[in-house]
C-alpha cells in the first residue's frame, strides 16, 4: 500500500472516479484486463480506508470525505450492480466495504442506511444473486448487515423477495442455502416487535410457507426451520402470534408427527413446540380433543423420551411438566 | 463445478478423520476427476449445524495456492458432504512417520504454512487447527496446502468438548484452554508447537495423558527446542511460543525471520515425498483390501430412535360435530373396525337398536341420560382407554337393571353389549374413541383465571431464558 501511495497519491475523489469509470468496463471485452487490475487496487484502496488494518485504523476525516463522495456518485448501486464481474477477492473487499458503511453513523444517523432506503431497487438485486455461487455469500453478508437497521430490515421484509426465501433455504448446494438461511434467520429474529407485526398480518401465508419447510425432504432445512419456529414462536414480542399458532389442530398434528421423526435431534426441536400447545391454559377445543385422544400415547411416549439426556436438567423439568399436564387432561 | 449429489462419486480410500467427521479420497464418477470428500455425520456428530457452516464458509471463502481448495457441498440423507482438493501427498504427519523432518525442509514447510496464515490472518480469520496433521502436501509440486478448519466451534459445544481436549490439547495455545478471549495468535502458538513436532517427529508433552496436558500448558514455561538445533530456528520458536499472545511475532513478521528468509523452493520437498511414497508401495495389501470399499456400501445409514416401532401411530381422526343423538354417531364404517369375524353381527344389532329407541320416542333414550348422569365418575375415569372401556361396559349392565325397558329395548341392549364385549382389543379401542367425543362436547367450557395466563408467561420467560442459556 506504501508503494501504491508513494507511486501515485490518489485522492478520495480520484478512488472514487476510478470505479465509477473502470466498473462498467467489466462488460466490455476490449482492455478488460486493466480495468480489473484498476478496480481490485481501488476496492483494495477503499476497504483499507474505511476498514483500517490490524495496525491503523481509519482515519475519520478521510472516511467521512470518502463517504461524502460514495453517495453522491452512486457508487454503492454500481458496486451491486457489477459485483458478478468483480475478482474473488474484490467481491470480499466489496462485502467489507458495505459493512464498515452501514456501521457509519454520525451522531445518531446512519448516512448509508439514507442512501439504501432512496435506493431500494438494490434489494431484488441482492437477493438474485442466491442464484448464482460466486456472489452469493457477499451478497448474503451485504443483506445480513442491511437487517440489522430496522429501517432496512423493514424494506425487506415486506418487499415480494423476502418470500424468496422459502425456496432459497432449500437449495441443494448446503452452503448457499445456509447462507440463505442465516439471512432469513437476521431478517425475522433481529427486530422483534416489527417482525411480530409483519407476521401477524401475514400470518396464513407465512406459515403456510412455513409448513412447507417443516415438511422438507432435506434434513437440514426441517432441522434448522423447526429449530427458528421454536425460537420465533418464544420470543415475547411474537405473543399473539404463538397464541393463534397453538390454537390449530393441524399445527398440533404436525409437531406430533414430528415427535416421531427418525432424527432424535428433530424429535427433540419438536418437543420444544410441542410443549407450547400442552402448557396453553387455554387451549382450543380441537387441541384438547387431540391430545386427550392421544392421552395414554403421549403418557407413555414421553415417559421414554430422550431419557439419555440425563445432564439437561430444564429438558427433563420440561418433560415431566409436559406429561403431568397431559395426565390432568 | 462438481455436481451435488452422492450418486455422482465413489469412494475409494479413507484418508483420515478431520474436524467433526471423515475424510476419503474419491473419484467423481464423469470426469474421473480425484478429489477428497469429507462426510459428517450432521445427526449423531454435531449438536448444532450452525457450527459445521463456520467450516464451510471458512473454505469457501479462501482463495489462496496456500490453502486447500473448497469446491461445494451437499446434504445426502443426514450426511453432509464436502468436496475438497486431494492432495496426494498426504500429511506432514504422514511423512513424520518416516522419521524426523530436516531443519530445510522444516523451513520450506514452515514458510508454506506462514503464506497460509498471512492470508487468512489477514482476513480475520483464525484457522484454530494447525498441526503436521493439517498441513497437506502434494507429491507432484510440492506444494504445501492448509487443511481443516473450524475445529474451535467446538469448544462451545458440549457434545464435542471431550473429543476437542482428548484429540488436540497438545498444539492448543494457553489462552485457548484457558477460553479466555482468544485472536490470531493462537495460530502462531500451533505453529510454534507444529515446529517442534516437525523436528523431534512429535509435539512437546505428547507421551502425557491429555488432561494433563491441558493444565501444563498454561503454566510451565514455553518449550523450547534443545541445543542440536540451529540458533536461527530455535529463535523462530521462541518467536512463537510466548505465553503472552501479543508478545509473540505475527505470521506477517515470521515471513521475515532470518530462518524462513534462507528456506528452498518447494520442489526440494518431492525427493522426500517420493521416497515415501515408495515405502507406502511396500504396504500395498492394507492399500488394496482399503480400495475395495465403494459408494454402495455407505458409511453411515440413517440412526432410526429407539422404540418408535413399538408404538402406535397418533390417532388424528375426527368425529363431525352434530346435534344428533349419541347412537347416531355410533354408526361405524365397516371398514375401519369390523373384523371378519363380526361382520355380520355387530351392524344388523347396531341398526336394531337405532330403530327401537327411534320407535320410542317417549321413552328417554337410556343410553345418553346415563351417560349424562354419571358425567362426574366418567370424568375420573377418563384415565386409560381400558378404564373407558370398563365403563361402557358398567354403564350398559346398569341399564339392563332398569325395570322401565321394555322387553324389545332390553333384548337389543343385550345383543349390542354381547358384539361388544366380542371386539377385539384393538377394535374396541377405535370404537371407544368414536364414540367418546361426543360426551366431551357436553362439557361446559371452563373459563381460566388470570392467574392461569400469568403462570403461563412466566412459564414462557423461563423456558425461553433456560434455552438460551444451554444454546
Amino acid at each position: 500500500m506504501s508503494f501504491l501511495f508513494n507511486k501515485r497519491p490518489k485522492s478520495t475523489q480520484d478512488v472514487v472516479r476510478c470505479l465509477c469509470d473502470n466498473l462498467p468496463k467489466l462488460e466490455i471485452n476490449n482492455d478488460k484486463k486493466k480495468s480489473f487490475e484498476e478496480v481490485s487496487k481501488c476496492l483494495q484502496n477503499l476497504r483499507v480506508s474505511l476498514c483500517g488494518t490490524a495496525e491503523v485504523e481509519p482515519d475519520a476525516d478521510l472516511v467521512s470525505d470518502l463517504s461524502f463522495q460514495i453517495y453522491q456518485s452512486n457508487l454503492p448501486f454500481l458496486l451491486v450492480r457489477y459485483l458478478p464481474k468483480l475478482e474473488f477477492e474484490s467481491k470480499k473487499d466489496t462485502g467489507l466495504i458495505f459493512s464498515a458503511l452501514l456501521r457509519r453513523h454520525v451522531a445518531s444517523r446512519y448516512p448509508t442506511v439514507d442512501y439504501m432506503l432512496a435506493h431500494p431497487q438494490i434489494f431484488p438485486v441482492l437477493v438474485s444473486y442466491y442464484r448464482y455461487q460466486e456472489v452469493a455469500f457477499t451478497a448474503g453478508s451485504i443483506l445480513r448487515e442491511c437487517s440489522r437497521h430496522e429501517a432496512l430490515n423493514e424494506v425487506l421484509l415486506n418487499s415480494r423477495d423476502f418470500w424468496t426465501f422459502f425456496s432459497l433455504i432449500q437449495a441443494s448446494s448446503f452452503d448457499m442455502a445456509s447462507d440463505a438461511f442465516s439471512t432469513f434467520k437476521s431478517i425475522l429474529l433481529n427486530h422483534k416487535s416489527q417482525v411480530a407485526e409483519f407476521i401477524s398480518y401475514h400470518f396464513d401465508e407465512f406459515f403456510k410457507q412455513y409448513t412447507v419447510l417443516l415438511k422438507s425432504e432435506n434434513y437440514v432445512t426441517k432441522r434448522q426451520s423447526l429449530k427458528l419456529l421454536g425460537e420465533i414462536l418464544l420470543n415475547r414480542a411474537n405473543r399473539s402470534v404463538m397464541t393463534r399458532y397453538i390454537s390449530s389442530a393441524e399445527n398440533l398434528k404436525l409437531m406430533m408427527i414430528l415427535l416421531r421423526d427418525k432424527s432424535k435431534n428433530i424429535q427433540f426441536e419438536a418437543f420444544h413446540v410441542f410443549k407450547l400447545f400442552v402448557a396453553n391454559p387455554e387451549k382450543s377445543e380441537e387441541v384438547i380433543e387431540i391430545l386427550r385422544r392421544n392421552k395414554s400415547k403421549l403418557i407413555s411416549y414421553l415417559s421414554a423420551f430422550h431419557t439419555d439426556r440425563k445432564n439437561d436438567e430444564q429438558f427433563n423439568d420440561e418433560r415431566a411438566f409436559v406429561i403431568k399436564q397431559i395426565e390432568r387432561l | 463445478m462438481y455436481p451435488l449429489n452422492a450418486n455422482s462419486y465413489t469412494l475409494l480410500r479413507k484418508l483420515g478423520s478431520g474436524s467433526f467427521g471423515v475424510v476419503w479420497k474419491a473419484r467423481e464418477n464423469v470426469s474421473g476427476d480425484i478429489i477428497a470428500i469429507k462426510q459428517i455425520d450432521l445427526e449423531t456428530g454435531i449438536d448444532d449445524i450452525t457450527d459445521i457452516e463456520q467450516e464451510v464458509f471458512m473454505l469457501s471463502n479462501c482463495n489462496s495456492s496456500n490453502v486447500i481448495q473448497y469446491y461445494g457441498c451437499f446434504v445426502d440423507g443426514y450426511t453432509l458432504w464436502i468436496l475438497m482438493e486431494h492432495m496426494d501427498g498426504g500429511s506432514v504427519s504422514g511423512l513424520l512417520k518416516m522419521g524426523r523432518l530436516n531443519e530445510q525442509v522444516i523451513s520450506i514447510i514452515l514458510r508454506e504454512v506462514l503464506y497460509g496464515l498471512n492470508y487468512l490472518h489477514g482476513q480475520n480469520k483464525i484457522h484454530r487447527d494447525i498441526k503436521a496433521a493439517n498441513i497437506l502436501l502434494s507429491s507432484s509440486t510440492g506444494n504445501v496446502k492448509l487443511a481443516d478448519f473450524g475445529v474451535a466451534a467446538q469448544l462451545s459445544n458440549a457434545a464435542s468438548r471431550r473429543h476437542t481436549f482428548v484429540g488436540t490439547p497438545f498444539w492448543m495455545a494457553p489462552e485457548v484452554i484457558q477460553q479466555t478471549s482468544y485472536g490470531l495468535a493462537a495460530d502462531i502458538w500451533s505453529l510454534g508447537i507444529t515446529a517442534i513436532e516437525m523436528a523431534n517427529g512429535i509435539p512437546p508433552r505428547a507421551t502425557m495423558h491429555p488432561m494433563r496436558v491441558i493444565f501444563e500448558i498454561p503454566q510451565s514455561e514455553p518449550p523450547k527446542l534443545d541445543d542440536h538445533f540451529s540458533p536461527t530456528f530455535r529463535d523462530f520458536v521462541s518467536c512463537c511460543l510466548d505465553l503472552n499472545p501479543n508478545m509473540r511475532w505475527s505470521a506477517k513478521e515470521l515471513l521475515q525471520h532470518p530462518f524462513i528468509k534462507s528456506a528452498g523452493t518447494v520442489k526440494d520437498i518431492i525427493p522426500l515425498l517420493v521416497q515415501k511414497e515408495n515405502k507406502l508401495f511396500d504396504d500395498s495389501d492394507q492399500s488394496v483390501l482399503e480400495e475395495t470399499i465403494n459408494n454402495t456400501l455407505k458409511p453411515f445409514e440413517e440412526p432410526i430412535a429407539e422404540g418408535n416401532a413399538d408404538i402406535e401411530d397418533w390417532t388424528f381422526e375426527t368425529v363431525k360435530k352434530s346435534d344428533s343423538t349419541v347412537l347416531g354417531n355410533t354408526s361405524i364404517p365397516k371398514n375401519s373396525i369390523i373384523s371378519s369375524q363380526n361382520k355380520e353381527e355387530l351392524p344388523s344389532s347396531i341398526k336394531y337398536l337405532e330403530k327401537t329407541i327411534m320407535s320410542d320416542q317417549a321413552t328417554p333414550h337410556p343410553f345418553s341420560k346415563s351417560l349424562s348422569e354419571k358425567g362426574s365418575s366418567y370424568h375420573k375415569s377418563l384415565t386409560s382407554d381400558f378404564a373407558m372401556k370398563h365403563y361402557i361396559k358398567s354403564t350398559i349392565r346398569s341399564m339392563l337393571l332398569n325395570d322401565k325397558l321394555s322387553a324389545t329395548q332390553r333384548s337389543s341392549l343385550e345383543s349390542f353389549y354381547t358384539s361388544f364385549i366380542s371386539l377385539d382389543k384393538n377394535l374396541s379401542s377405535k370404537f371407544v374413541n368414536q364414540i367418546t367425543p361426543d360426551n366431551r362436547l357436553h362439557h361446559k367450557k371452563q373459563k381460566r383465571s388470570p392467574i392461569s395466563q400469568l403462570l403461563f408467561s412466566r412459564w414462557l420467560e423461563e423456558t425461553e431464558k433456560r434455552r438460551s442459556l444451554n444454546g
